[in-house]
């Protein structure tokens, strides 16, 4: 019985537990980083905009991943309802990832593109006027509050310090980017700001033209999650682990 | 630690038999783990016997048989009277068809099985585990198919103890070759719950079943025959977690497979030819109980969890009171009250009217009720209905407003059915249906095919200025033309804000 | 291990513990318990050998049957398309008017079309056919090429203005640029078509002599033409008297590519089957 040694002394105990955790967290952990294929190579992925990364922020700030995942598993039921599985690579530039596993709503990770802009507004401001059968809480203060994001680019910098890709001339050209999404040609160059963010969504996405809202900056990254890759010009098969 | 102890009696000194699962090497330094220390029950006959026996064969009977029974349901349909078909998301039980959203169903019958158990065990201790539990019945078969080929327990211990000869070989062989068939019975019997019997068994006799099919065959026979021929007890000591709780639901007055204390100690073995039973208990000390408990221990020891209550030391000890003409029963199927009451000579009563089997059987009948209630009173259709979140709503040329749905309706019936469907809360709404209704109509009649779910595309029209806001309330009212019954849904009607 | 204490009803060895009077046993566990222990190891190295179990510092191992749960998935879906492939023959046969008529293959269409459709044309369409500016509504019962389904297969099948020998084609002039008309009489015919066919004005001259032959006289549009309807209140280009002079001024022409060659014979009805329903039907 030499495990009485273990049992009679806590020190060595939690030496010895922490030992154990620490093989099978290694064993677990450490390759992912270090292996190629943990991330796919697919074409398509880009940093959040300014506007989409204002509503991410509120996205967290309100705690949607409570209630919705956004991590679409490769099983038929899901592929029917949701959409192709997500990939690793479509949250590569997530900080933190909304992956998630409580889905009292629906998953999110391919909402973008699906319903039209006034459905998403609607269904903020009051989810019962367009779901009856919805439990989700209404979020009508989005569309009144104006999007304050005046610190976007310091965002940007904090976020390319954990590895996501902005570029000086994004940083640079943050506000204005901002504007351009949710106002259109009005705020700017449209073709610039599209070679920078290629695939956003532009206009106002809450229907009032003149100010951005809140309401505008959620809109924007709901209608743009799981819509960079094209996955018409992948090989599946390059994707299977 | 004295303080404790004042209620319940010190067990005499004398009396320290030990259990065979704990017979282990009891030196200054006992092992971590104990082997299983292999059980040769004896066979008896007796009343319990003959009920266990009469139980095993109705159980197994109506295992097996009841798949097989017939119910026409009518051209398309499978007649079988119980059916559970997992692929098409039906459960059939005679006249009664379960669609998969009603599967609450199967929560009422687990509370009433789990009441119906607190029930029986409140009134008559292990009944379960002693007569009607698999895990019993099919145990009690092995042991008969073991006693048929090698004998009874004492020419088994010869058999197992002895050397490896032609014969041992020739029963051990048949033995488990018997023990396995009955397995693989076993098996195709749980298959034939989720397919149609006949086919599945043509099919798996000629090799053309599915893998789902041989893979519980295989899963099921492996483990009956492991848990019937080899683990046998010990699923009841460590794996099962019924009788760890199951005390809870005894009282003084629930029926268990005791022995009389007061009556059978002091023990000792009867002295020559004596019929002497002056001065000492009744208790021969002929050990017949031990030998014949299929669990391998001794109810003299009291009260045990290791007890199935199966009760066949009750027929093997009667037997042997018969023999010295004493009086049945020194180990009874009686209640402790009835116990304590012949040990002071007073009388014995049957309590089964008691607060605790009259709590059980209101909530398994009030469970019952309920069940019943809602089966009688389910609609066997249901509506289910999304409003188009893109667009939201549509503008048409002549300036009214649009709304489309998708409109699933749910026929769980085995009936062809003629719906109506039309809406209620937006003035002067029509509606049409792809497929069905073109122009508009406030009515729609919408055929749906026996025991189907169809989807429907309804586009709900209606002027601007029957609109209040840009959400409105409206209804969709679907009614059975056949039997009248009528199914409403609520949802919206979008518009532009005004 | 001298002194151990045992207990006097069953035999078993204490461990020397005892809370208000109960005493705690050392019992032995069952052996086969160990055995189960032994047998999950053994259970465990199999399983590394047959699945994908370890990692490396860049790979991992693989397996012997190569398991891949996107793989085995992507098999899933592969099979629910060939137990769906029955269906295929029929619409290969019929005429999309006949499809809508069985109502099993108008939805097995319905759900085939709306895929092909959120895949292929929602991208300019909007999902559900909700259309943007200068992309039309498809939602909608305004059809600039005609609402029925022969129609709409044949928009679907050669595009419009999109180089296919039988594409569907017209030209509004650039009565502005070109100067066909004068800044009088654009500026009278767009208050007159504003103003919902109107009046007897200027306008309506302009209109009879020059909109005519493709809007139609009454404005109603010339589906046949791609006239589109110019009385009702949906507006490709935009609403109001500006949208509408910019088009007499140098017109917008929408341009969708044609789906024969891109998509099979049945995806093309199904999908057409699909945006006719979306309109509700003509």
């Amino acid at each position: 019985m030499k495990h009485e040694i273990f049992e009679k002394n806590v020190i060595l105990l939690a030496i010895g537990i922490l030992l154990t955790i620490s093989i099978g967290g290694l064993v677990q952990i450490v390759p992912l980083y270090t292996m190629e294929q943990t991330i796919e190579k697919v074409d398509g992925i880009r940093p959040y905009s300014p506007l989409e990364l204002a509503g991410r922020n509120i996205y967290i700030r309100e705690g949607c991943y409570n209630c919705h995942s956004q991590m679409v598993r490769p099983f038929r039921d899901e592929a029917e309802r949701y959409g192709h599985y997500s990939l690793a690579a479509e949250s590569m530039y997530d900080h933190p990832f909304q992956w998630g596993s409580k889905r009292t709503g629906p998953d999110l990770a391919r909402v973008g593109g699906k319903y039209s802009n006034d459905w998403h507004v609607a269904h903020l401001i009051d989810p019962r006027s367009v779901v009856p059968e919805s439990i989700m809480p209404p979020y009508a203060f989005l569309a009144k509050r104006e999007l304050s994001f005046d610190d976007a680019a310091d965002h940007m910098k904090t976020l390319r310090i954990v590895g996501v890709p902005y570029s000086d001339e994004q940083i640079a050209t943050a506000k204005e980017d901002l504007r351009i999404q949710g106002m259109g040609e009005a705020g700017g160059d449209v073709e610039a700001f599209l070679a920078r963010y290629p695939k956003a969504k532009i206009g106002s996405f809450d229907g009032d033209a003149k100010k951005t809202t809140e309401m505008d900056a959620l809109v924007a990254y709901l209608q743009m999650l799981g819509t960079l890759v094209d996955f018409t010009n992948v090989d599946p098969e390059t994707l299977y682990r | 630690m004295s303080t404790a102890q004042t209620s319940s009696p010190e067990p005499e000194e004398n009396v320290k038999s030990v259990s065979p699962t704990m017979a282990a090497e009891v030196s200054g330094d006992q092992p971590m783990y104990a082997g299983r220390p292999e059980i040769y029950p004896r066979s008896v006959s007796g009343s319990f016997r003959t009920l266990k026996w009469t139980s095993l064969w109705v159980l197994l009977g109506i295992y097996h048989v009841l798949p097989w029974l017939r119910w026409d349901r009518g051209e398309g349909f499978p007649n079988q009277a119980i059916l559970l078909d997992i692929g098409a998301g039906r459960g059939y039980i005679f006249g009664i068809e379960i669609w998969p959203q009603e599967v609450y169903y199967l929560t009422g019958i687990l509370i009433i099985a789990a009441v119906g158990l607190f029930f029986a065990t409140s009134l008559f201790g292990r009944v379960w585990c002693g007569f009607a539990c698999p895990q019993t019945v099919w145990t009690d078969l092995y042991f008969w198919v073991e006693k048929v080929i090698e004998g009874d327990r004492n020419q088994r211990l010869k058999l197992d103890r002895g050397k490896m000869t032609l014969m041992k070989a020739v029963k051990k062989v048949t033995k488990h070759v018997v023990w396995l068939l009955i397995a693989f019975l076993m098996s195709f019997a749980w298959v034939w719950y989720f397919n149609d019997a006949p086919t599945v068994t043509r099919e798996i006799l000629t090799g053309q079943a599915g893998g789902w099919v041989l893979t519980f065959i295989g899963m099921l026979t492996f483990m009956t025959y492991l848990l019937a021929g080899w683990a046998r007890e010990q699923v009841c000591f460590y794996m099962c977690p019924w009788p760890r709780f199951q005390g809870a639901m005894f009282d003084e007055d629930s029926l268990l497979v005791t022995y009389e204390e007061w009556r059978g100690e002091p023990r000792a073995k009867p002295a020559k030819g004596g019929t002497n039973f002056e001065g000492r208990g009744h208790c021969v000390d002929c050990s017949a109980c031990v030998q014949v408990c299929p669990t391998g221990i001794d109810i003299r020891d009291g009260s045990q969890m290791e007890c199935i209550g199966c009760a066949l030391c009750v027929d093997a000890c009667n037997a042997v009171m018969d023999r010295f003409n004493l009086p049945r029963g020194l180990i009874t199927y009686d209640s402790n009250n009835n116990q304590l009451a012949r040990s002071k000579n007073s009388e014995t009563k049957l309590r089964l009217i008691r607060p605790r089997t009259i709590g059980y059987m209101a909530i398994m009948l009030l469970v019952l009720l309920v069940m019943v209630v809602s089966l009688a009173t389910r609609t066997r259709m249901e509506i289910n209905v999304l409003h188009d979140r893109s667009p939201l709503y549509v503008n048409l040329s002549d300036g009214s407003i649009r709304n489309g749905y998708t409109f699933k309706i749910l026929n769980m019936e085995n009936v062809k059915k003629d719906y109506v469907l039309s809406v209620e809360g937006v003035e002067g709404a029509t509606m049409t249906v792809i497929g069905i209704e073109k122009n508009g109509a406030k009515e729609v009649a919408l055929p749906v095919e026996p025991d189907q779910v169809v989807p429907f595309q309804v586009y709900v029209r209606a002027e601007r200025s029957a609109l209040a806001g840009s959400s409105n309330d409206m209804t969709f009212i679907l009614k059975d033309t056949h039997t009248g019954v009528v199914v409403t849904h609520e949802s919206v009607f979008r518009g532009p804000e005004h | 291990m001298a002194n151990v204490e045992k207990d006097a009803l069953t035999g078993t060895e204490t461990t020397g513990h005892s809370w208000d009077g109960i005493q705690e046993l050392n019992t032995p566990l069952p052996k086969w318990w160990l055995y189960t222990f032994y047998a999950c190891i053994i259970w465990a190295v199999g399983y590394w050998v047959v699945y994908p179990a370890w990692p490396s510092l860049s790979d991992y191992t693989k397996g012997v049957i190569g398991y891949s749960s996107r793989a085995e998935h992507a098999k899933e879906m592969e099979a629910v398309k060939a137990s769906r492939s029955e269906w295929l023959g029929k619409f290969e046969e019929a005429n999309v008017s006949d499809i809508v008529k069985d109502s099993q293959l108008l939805n097995y269409a319905m759900a085939g079309g709306r895929a092909l459709f959120n895949e292929n044309c929602a991208p300019c369409h909007g999902a559900g056919g909700q259309g943007a500016p200068g992309f039309p509504v498809l939602a909608d019962d305004d059809w600039l090429w005609g609402g029925t389904l022969e129609s709409i297969e044949q928009s679907v099948r050669f595009g419009i203005r999109s180089g296919h020998e039988e594409e569907r084609v017209n030209e509004m002039p650039k009565y502005g640029v070109d100067g066909l008309i004068t800044k009088e009489e654009m500026a009278a015919v767009a208050d007159y078509v504003i103003g919902g066919l109107q009046g007897d004005g200027a306008g309506k001259t302009v209109f009879a002599e020059q909109c005519a032959a493709c809007h139609g006289e009454d404005g109603h549009g010339l589906p046949e033409m791609g006239g589109p309807n110019l009385s009702d209140g949906i507006w490709l280009f935009g609403a109001g008297k500006d949208a509408v002079l910019a088009q007499l001024n140098s017109p917008k022409h929408g341009v969708m590519p044609a789906w024969q060659g891109r998509l099979d014979d049945v995806s093309i009805k199904q999908v057409s089957i699909y945006v006719h329903s979306l309109g509700g039907g003509q």
